[in-house]
């Protein structure tokens, strides 16, 4: 995918959606919405494909779970891909399942060798099942973990080495996560190999009831502070694939294109100055 | 010593469902704000029943009781209609559990396989009385003891207006022949009989005699012929034509 801007794609603005002129554009979905057996959403997203590419973002592998994947959901995202063909496939660093149960969250670990080992090995089955590379996204955090090995960034670029993925650059995440642990954004995200990146994520975040945490909401526009940290991001990477998040409050769909147009010029700015 | 991923997770896993404040309560209210959102997309006739409030106290409760075992969200609430029936407080709203029976026979008749329906033009003629036809894929009925299709239907309609309904048993139909058009009608005992026995295999014309029997004044031949033109029956695949 040359890089450019896309915008998460949300049934109420499918019609918009289809229709929008902008050169480049692209739609990312939760993989799990889709994955049903038929119906008008998957009508949907393959109308949406015909003229632009999509990527799948999993939320539901629970790739940092203390088991292996589960093989029917490997299975489902694996119909998935070969249906719709994405341009880009992403998961997160993160666990869900335990026990049976599902917790609709992206849950944190400790950084520690035996989860690298398991998450390493995790998205290699993930990865052979689907027979292509997967991006892995750096979770939110809200909590400071004791038992950490590895520092974030150092954590995730060896996932990378070793596994074979790439990595989904949340600078969201990173903003919130600085904020709720007192570390220093800009730092964190000079420290991410840059040809490890291969998708970035820009979306909003709210301050929680008692104005101490930042929570990961999407349900307001990307902050300013978030963006200066995005140009800085691709000033050091070069261009790459970038999303617009929203998931609540959702605006108009030219509301969000504005987002994305304004994403979409700091890349082509980033390809000029590469040329 | 670092405590191993399984006791890491179970402990946190233990923590989510304590109340709490700061960090995990993001977590908390996250996990629970994911389940209540997959209710109320899949359930939001009750919600407009009960209202907003009621409902998310409504979704907390069951999410607690009965969390997602799948990461599949739009599928979640399998289980809601019969937690409905078991609250105390339900004696207020006797219809709601079948009013979400019936809206989880159309999330389900939604997300199921496309399949080609079964046409009339198909050309089988009085040979489709001695055929064991398949149910299409995307069909779901159901009998209920309330008029809980009727009170749905009335839920679909643009614009609200008072709803004046006949308190008895009905049965509700839902048949999607293609990804975009879906009909939903009331059906009567007649037509239900005749689909449940096509359901467990009956042929078409043992599946009449009985509904014909049950219900003599029922024309059965009729009600027949508005399923199978409603997409009902899966088109025959050329394996079972041989």
């Amino acid at each position: 995918m040359t890089p450019a801007a896309g915008v998460g794609f949300k049934a109420e603005h499918f019609r918009e959606a289809l229709a929008a002129p902008a050169a480049g554009l692209w739609f990312e979905v939760h993989a799990e919405n889709y994955m049903v057996d038929g119906g008008p959403r998957l009508a949907m997203l393959e109308m949406l494909r015909r003229n632009r590419a999509i990527s799948l973002h999993g939320v539901g592998m629970s790739l940092a779970g203390p088991t292996e994947p589960d093989p029917e959901h490997i299975g489902a995202l694996k119909r998935l891909v070969d249906r719709f063909e994405p341009a880009l496939v992403s998961e997160h660093l993160a666990w869900s399942r335990l026990d049976g149960r599902c917790f609709p969250d992206l849950l944190p670990v400790p950084r520690t060798n035996a989860v690298l080992a398991r998450c390493s090995a995790n998205i290699g089955r993930v990865q052979d099942a689907l027979g292509r590379q997967i991006l892995i996204e750096n979770p939110t955090h809200y909590l400071a973990l004791r038992d950490h090995s590895w520092t974030e960034t150092s954590f995730l670029a060896e996932l990378a080495r070793r596994s074979g993925c790439a990595l989904l650059i949340d600078v969201n995440n990173v903003a919130v996560g600085a904020h709720n642990l007192g570390l220093d954004a800009a730092a964190w995200l000079d420290a991410v190999p840059a040809d490890y990146i291969g998708e970035i994520h820009l979306a909003g975040h709210t301050l929680d009831a008692e104005g101490t945490l930042l929570i990961d909401s999407h349900d307001t526009p990307v902050s300013e502070q978030v963006w200066s940290l995005y140009e800085g991001l691709i000033a050091r990477t070069g261009p790459k694939p970038t999303l617009i998040e929203r998931d609540g409050n959702l605006p108009p769909f030219a509301e969000l294109m504005r987002e994305r147009t304004r994403a979409q010029c700091s890349l082509v700015g980033e390809m000029a100055l590469a040329a | 010593m670092q405590p191993d991923i399984l006791t890491f997770q179970r402990d946190f896993a233990a923590a989510l469902d304590q109340p709490a404040s700061g960090p995990m309560a993001v977590y908390r209210n996250t996990v629970l704000h994911g389940a209540v959102e997959a209710l109320r997309a899949n359930f939001c006739v009750v919600e407009k029943i009960v209202g907003t409030e009621m409902f998310e106290k409504v979704a907390v409760d069951f999410a607690a009781e009965c969390p997602p075992r799948r990461p599949i969200l739009v599928l979640y609430g399998e289980r809601f209609a019969d937690w409905l029936e078991d609250q105390p407080w339900i004696e207020d709203v006797p219809y709601l559990p079948d009013v979400a029976r019936v809206e989880r026979l159309w999330i389900e008749s939604l997300m199921a396989a496309d399949a080609e329906p079964l046409s009339a033009r198909d050309g089988l003629g009085r040979k489709l009385l001695d055929l064991e036809l398949v149910l299409h894929p995307a069909v779901r009925f159901g009998w209920l003891s309330t008029p809980a299709m009727s009170i749905w239907l009335a839920h679909q309609r643009p614009i609200s207006s008072e709803l004046k309904v006949d308190w008895k048993a009905e049965g509700a139909l839902f048949a999607r022949p293609s990804h975009d058009i879906l009909h939903a009608p009331r059906i009567g005992p007649a037509a239900h009989r005749l689909l449940f026995g096509l359901r467990l295999g009956e042929s078409v014309r043992a599946s009449m005699n009985a509904a014909e029997r049950l219900y003599p004044e029922e024309d059965c031949e009729a009600l027949f012929a508005s399923l199978l033109n409603l997409g009902a029956f899966a088109a025959p695949t050329s394996e079972r034509n041989n």
